[in-house]
């Protein structure tokens, strides 16, 4: 275990609690306007049965309005949004009531293209129809963890005035599942994540829990010496993940020690009966440069080995030390994740 | 599910809750660049890999449009069958599970570099950060050629499947005869390797069988010693070495290669044709040198003719070798100078890159090649470390077993 890194991320306002307010899904149309101006808007209509519906779009902002009680079972809605940005829509029915309430996200579907995010035109009209919402926690069409989130989102057809955006690295729904994160609960204990203190309901707060494998090595965080496979032991600073600055390394030892992975193995782990370089920190630089200065030349690691300036060679060597350990008996790496110092 | 992200987005959103929330409005979110790479060979997997390897803060999607992809490293093997098809066929499946990459198995139609999109055969269109392109190379057209019948089998795979049939199918005292384009070709050493394992099955299978060898090149491009030897001595009397054989024309019907030496007629005929940068390449306007291959900087593979885009592997003008091996080498580079490029940091001002390769010469024995190459800041480019570049002196079978676990290793580094 080890303290909690930086995640390097700075928001300066929450996602808002609008999605919970709302007033008694009726009366008149609330709009939320924007507080700044914007340019051109566009209306995104249909109709519901009776509910909140809002819009998480790129420009930072949230847009929501609530459904018209008119006296028929299908309630009208409209919804201005800005011209140029892409919005995600969400649908909550009985949103007072926390043990009722049903949130749907909408997927616009058109072709086999589907996206959750979709943008207009100003002036022009997105027409969802009507769009049929379960009103009630019995009826919804599938939640298998009963918070209230429809498991999948719901397709609508595009309205051709509507483009449907697709977003690989969206930032609203990060595991790209159609459910954006801010009605997402990983551990289903009908505390979404953003009010949950143990996201992953392991016991262990998220502000000191860091048990995930963002090295991709086997070992979780918590245990891992180091998380972020950037050579140097944790402790060093560097931060990892979402701060988006694994470079480090300024005389490039990571990026020479991967050559040494095509014959040797990914991080110098061997598949093979070719010599593993982990656990072997001590020897690479005095073996490199034996072979280096070796006159037998029918040796494919003595050709191979000529290629390398001494620095070079100090930086290749100095990546694996730092990496497993750094004695020079080699690593005794009893738990084969490359750091033999657990 | 990649709870990691989205747990470290809500995380931060909750810390930031506290400090006062202002309902209508969220803040910039995450901004988490969006990596494409276009190809799954040696290249592109790796660069995919790479990325994620070495960072968690970067989303990568990897286009390949097959399913699996068939390795031409040991297929030569397959034809003498000393392997089957299956042993050197993988996917991408660790890649996505284990490194959280997604793959989309489909063909890119074309590549908008302004507004930095890709559009798919699907209809989908995907916008991109950084964009890698490593589609290995494109067959260029030979008259009268018929690659379904006369296979060229220089990308593995039903091609591989097709020459293997026809050697077995080939009468005794028959002729196999293959061409050799003008370097440079995908894998130097690669059709030298492929005649001297071909006499070998001949010379167990087919008595009195013929290899002939016609190359475009005035001389043996790759292991000179090794395959010269290999032609004159292990080989003599089979293989027929012919130099400066430029093809002109085939007959698919006759199996007859029209070359500026003349004609030569086959039983099976195996033609290698000319190669250039895969398609996509070209229809983006980004093979500018000779018109054939993609020009990049070597401290990046960024493109010389379009920003945010790098091109790595066969398609790639360097000067470095079109081969498996090398373009592995070749994704780690681009891979590490991209996260730092995304980061406002320069690439790493001196890459190396190595090139390393096994070559069966009989069922039994194998040869070496091998070579370093540096970044040259004076011309910027890549250049062979002279001592660095070398042959074995001869094939042997402890080559042969270290040229499996060499192969096993990189495939492993490149798609486990």
């Amino acid at each position: 275990m080890k303290p909690l890194k930086s995640t390097g991320l700075m928001l300066t306002t929450s996602l808002l609690m609008v999605a919970c307010g709302g007033g008694g899904g009726g009366g008149t149309t609330t709009t939320t306007t924007p507080t700044t101006p914007t340019t051109t808007t566009f209306a995104v209509t249909g109709s519901v049965p009776g509910t909140l519906i809002e819009a998480f779009c790129s420009d930072n902002r949230v847009y929501s309005t609530q459904s018209v009680q008119n006296g028929s079972a299908q309630h009208p809605f409209t919804l201005n949004l800005p011209q140029g940005v892409k919005c995600r829509l969400v649908m909550i029915t009985n949103e007072n009531d926390p043990n009722n309430r049903v949130v749907t996200p909408i997927r616009l579907r058109r072709g086999t293209t589907t996206s959750i995010a979709f943008s207009g035109v100003a002036g022009s009209d997105v027409n969802l129809g009507y769009v049929d919402l379960k009103l009630s926690r019995i009826a919804m069409r599938a939640d298998s963890n009963s918070d209230g989130v429809e498991d999948a989102p719901f397709d609508i057809d595009a309205p051709t005035s509507a483009t449907v955006d697709s977003i690989f690295a969206d930032t609203m729904d990060t595991d790209r599942d159609g459910i954006i994160d801010t009605y997402e609960d990983d551990d289903g204990d009908h505390v979404p994540n953003r009010h949950d203190d143990d996201d992953d309901g392991d016991g262990t707060p998220d502000l000191t829990d860091n048990d995930f494998d963002s090295d991709h090595d086997g070992l979780g965080d918590d245990e891992d010496s180091d998380d972020d496979n950037d050579g140097d032991n944790d402790g060093d600073n560097t931060p990892v993940g979402g701060g988006n600055s694994n470079i480090i390394v300024p005389d490039g030892g990571r990026l020479l020690a991967s050559q040494c992975f095509q014959c040797h193995g990914t991080e110098g782990r061997s598949v093979s009966r070719i010599e593993g370089l982990a656990g072997e920190a001590g020897e690479i630089a005095s073996e490199m440069q034996e072979m280096k200065y070796s006159t037998n030349l029918n040796d494919i690691m003595h050709r191979q080995a000529k290629g390398y300036s001494d620095s070079e060679i100090q930086a290749i060597a100095a990546y694996f030390a730092n990496r497993y350990g750094g004695n020079s008996t080699g690593g005794n790496d009893s738990d084969g994740d490359g750091d033999d110092d657990d | 599910m990649n709870s990691f992200n989205r747990r470290q987005f809500l995380k931060t959103i909750s810390l930031a809750s506290v400090a006062g929330a202002f309902p209508n409005i969220v803040k910039a979110a995450i901004i988490r660049p969006h990596i494409v790479v276009i190809g799954g060979g040696f290249a592109g997997a790796t660069a995919a890999k790479y990325l994620r390897h070495w960072s968690t803060a970067v989303d990568v999607t990897l286009i390949e449009v097959n399913a699996n992809y068939n390795s031409c490293i040991l297929s030569n093997l397959v034809l003498n069958n000393q392997m089957n098809l299956g042993q050197i066929t993988f996917n991408y499946n660790i890649l996505a599970q284990q490194y959280g990459i997604r793959v989309i198995n489909d063909w890119v139609n074309s590549v908008d570099g302004q507004n930095q999109t890709i559009s798919l055969r699907n209809g989908t269109t995907l916008g991109y950060d950084r964009l890698i392109i490593a589609p290995g190379v494109q067959f260029l057209n030979v008259a009268g050629l018929d690659s379904n019948r006369i296979p060229h089998a220089w990308k593995a795979g039903t091609q591989t499947t097709l020459l293997q049939q026809q050697l077995a199918a080939m009468p005794n005292n028959g002729k196999f005869v293959m061409t050799i384009p003008a370097a440079p070709y995908r894998c130097p050493p690669g059709p030298y390797e492929r005649a001297c394992v071909i006499a070998d099955y001949l010379r167990t299978n087919k008595p009195g069988a013929t290899v002939t060898i016609l190359d475009a090149n005035a001389d043996i491009v790759a292991e000179r010693q090794t395959f010269s030897q290999a032609f004159n001595v292990t080989y003599n009397g089979i293989i027929e070495y012919v130099p400066n054989a430029v093809l002109q024309s085939v007959d698919s019907d006759q199996r007859i290669a029209h070359t500026s030496l003349g004609d030569y007629r086959a039983d099976v005929l195996n033609v290698i044709p000319p190669q250039s940068a895969g398609e996509i390449i070209h229809t983006t306007g980004l093979a500018n040198v000779g018109g054939k291959w993609a020009g990049v900087n070597p401290l990046s593979y960024e493109s010389t003719a379009i920003a945010n885009i790098h091109v790595i592997g066969d398609s790639q003008g360097t000067g470095q070798p079109k081969a498996g091996h090398i373009a592995n080498a070749e994704a780690k580079v681009c891979a590490d100078a991209i996260l730092r490029l995304l980061n406002n940091a320069p690439p790493f001002a001196a890459p190396v890159t190595n090139s390393a390769c096994y070559s069966p010469i009989t069922a039994t024995t194998a040869s070496w090649l091998t070579a370093v190459y540096a970044y040259d800041a004076t011309t910027g480019t890549m250049k062979v470390v002279p001592e660095s570049s070398g042959e074995a002196t001869t094939h042997t079978a402890q080559n042969y077993r270290r040229m499996l676990d060499w192969a096993n290793s990189l495939f492993a580094d490149t798609f486990a």
